[in-house]
């Protein structure tokens, strides 16, 4: 039986990565210069990316910041890697005006 | 006569000199009567371009306000459509709705289907929450509704998510990322798959997950830890429960590889303990009521002197997606180990019970095969799969089949489609009668 205490180092092994994580997280949060080929390389992405599963939706089926927040859902269910991710949301929203 | 000569001399040196005198007087006078005229030329046409000059303020002070007002205009524009702000939120989802003709012991009905709304809420690149509901309406009438998941993702880095909660299970990759009525390819979850199946629907604890770049090609992970499995009237029930009902925890996960940008490959597995139904222990006649027993929260203590009985199971699955073609397959493989020793004439037996899943699916979009716009929205779609259980003599009759879909599919938009499908259920029991079914389904993904 796998016992409370058992599960103890993988506790503190969660709570590590979450620590340096969030520290991580947070510096990503900082302004990002300007990368003139962040579209190029979102645009490929998407493409890539998304129809693995389903179709590519219209990208100006959603505003910035739906785009904001429905590109990192689904970085969390497709296993996305983040920077892969940023720059598919670049794409996304530069192209829903 | 010499002093007047004198005098006549001085008089004419003075006209002369009053005469020579004379002449550039008057040509002073002439000069300056023209200076004066082109000071007041010089002076209009200053006055002039002061004038110019004070109407071009006055435009350019009226230009610039317009082009504020116009740019404050677009900010506004702007903040108002396109702001994102630190806590943000979008709404997704999907819905349905169909029907089926059965030739066999299912009537012809109508589907009234799911409605599933998704909630997404973002702070600041750091945390997200997510939920799903399912509302669906139950054969009796009633409306029922269902948690999918609901579950905090911590953004810890590029290549880690920590999820707690209730998640979604990362076993396999129908269930987790197929299952969507707008996204699966037909009307409904292969056989052995979803509700029912040998696939785990949904876990409550903790997961780790993310994608790492190996050189150029991505592996990605997912590592749960949660409440698990129980037993309950159904067999073994993988849905993620609010409480354990013992104190170990089922581990699962999948790992995957990308070798092309096109193809990847999985491999699933999940290790838990069940604890067994009371009348397993007890050899309480009454199999129902132990597996009712089972299935209640566990407040008695006596639970935690249950024996426990080992749950694993173990997959793979590859998807193939390029232009038009979208390959499919998955396997599953589970496992309850039985309790007692069959050589053992004093002791009650618990037979040990398996199941074992499988499909493979094509589907391929004809937008490269015809100028027709009909022709382009339309996708033909093959499946076939097996599920075969074993141990359990009821539920080999009435679970054990194999199973052909045929579809075609017309996407009136990347996530509206309107399906048709006709299902060959062939089950493996003789006495059973096999099935076929004839499937409209329309599905809005939002």
């Amino acid at each position: 039986m796998t016992k409370i205490r058992e599960l103890v180092p993988v506790a503190i092994a969660v709570a590590m990565v979450s620590a340096i994580g969030l520290g991580a997280s947070a510096a990503d949060t900082a302004k990002a210069k300007a990368d003139p080929l962040q579209f190029a390389r979102g645009a490929k992405a998407w493409a890539k990316n998304c129809a693995r599963c389903h179709n590519m939706r219209n990208a100006q089926d959603n505003t910035d910041e739906e785009w904001h927040v429905d590109v990192l859902h689904m970085r969390v269910r497709a296993n996305i890697p983040g920077d892969v991710a940023r720059d598919i949301k670049a794409f996304l929203q530069a192209s829903n005006k | 006569m010499k002093a007047i000569s004198y005098w006549g001399v001085a008089a004419s040196m003075a006209c002369a000199v009053s005469a020579l005198g004379l002449s550039p007087t008057h040509a002073q006078s002439a000069d300056q009567a023209q200076i004066i005229e082109r000071l007041n030329t010089l002076q209009a046409e200053l006055d002039a371009l002061k004038k110019q000059l004070a109407e071009t303020k006055k435009q350019a002070d009226q230009s610039k306000e317009i082009a504020e007002k116009a740019d404050n205009r677009a900010q506004k524009v702007e903040l108002a459509t396109d702001r994102v702000r630190a806590n943000s939120w979008h709404m997704a989802g999907y819905a349905d709705v169909g029907i089926e003709f059965s030739d066999g012991e299912n009537s012809d009905t109508f589907t009234s289907g799911k409605f599933n709304p998704a909630f997404h809420f973002l702070y600041k690149d750091l945390v997200l929450f997510e939920s799903e509901f399912q509302v669906t309406t139950s054969n009796t009438g009633e409306t029922d509704l269902d948690l999918e998941y609901s579950q905090l993702d911590f953004l810890l880095h590029d290549n880690a998510v920590l999820v707690a909660g209730k998640f979604l299970s990362p076993v396999g990759q129908f269930q987790e990322r197929l299952h969507p009525s707008w996204i699966n390819r037909l009307t409904n979850a292969p056989a052995g798959f979803g509700h029912g199946g040998v696939q785990p629907l949904s876990d409550v604890g903790l997961m780790l997950r993310g994608g790492i770049p190996v050189a150029d090609r991505l592996f990605t992970y997912s590592l749960a830890i949660g409440n698990g499995p129980r037993l309950g009237h159904d067999g073994v029930e993988l849905e993620g429960f609010g409480r354990d009902d013992n104190s170990n925890k089922a581990i699962s996960g999948r790992l995957a590889f990308f070798p092309i940008d096109n193809l990847e490959i999985g491999g699933s597995f999940l290790y838990a303990k069940i604890t067994a139904a009371e009348d397993e222990e007890e050899a309480d006649d009454d199999h129902d009521e132990g597996l009712i027993l089972a299935n209640e929260a566990p407040d008695s203590d006596n639970l935690e002197d249950l024996p426990l009985r080992d749950y694993d199971l173990w997959g793979v699955d590859a998807a193939f997606t390029q232009g038009s073609w979208d390959i499919r397959a998955e396997y599953l493989n589970a496992n309850l180990k039985g309790l007692g020793d069959a050589d053992d004439n004093h002791g009650d037996v618990v037979e040990p019970l398996s199941w074992e899943a499988w499909y493979a699916q094509a589907a391929y979009r004809l937008s490269g095969v015809s100028s027709s716009a009909f022709m382009q929205r339309l996708e033909p779609v093959v499946r076939y799969g097996e599920f075969i259980t074993g141990g359990d003599h009821e539920a080999e009759e009435e679970l054990n089949e194999k199973r052909w879909n045929f579809g075609l599919n017309y996407w009136v938009s990347p996530s509206v489609v309107v399906k048709s499908a006709i299902e060959f259920r062939n089950y493996m029991a003789e006495e059973r009668e096999d099935d076929t079914r004839l499937q409209l389904q329309l599905s809005y993904g939002f």
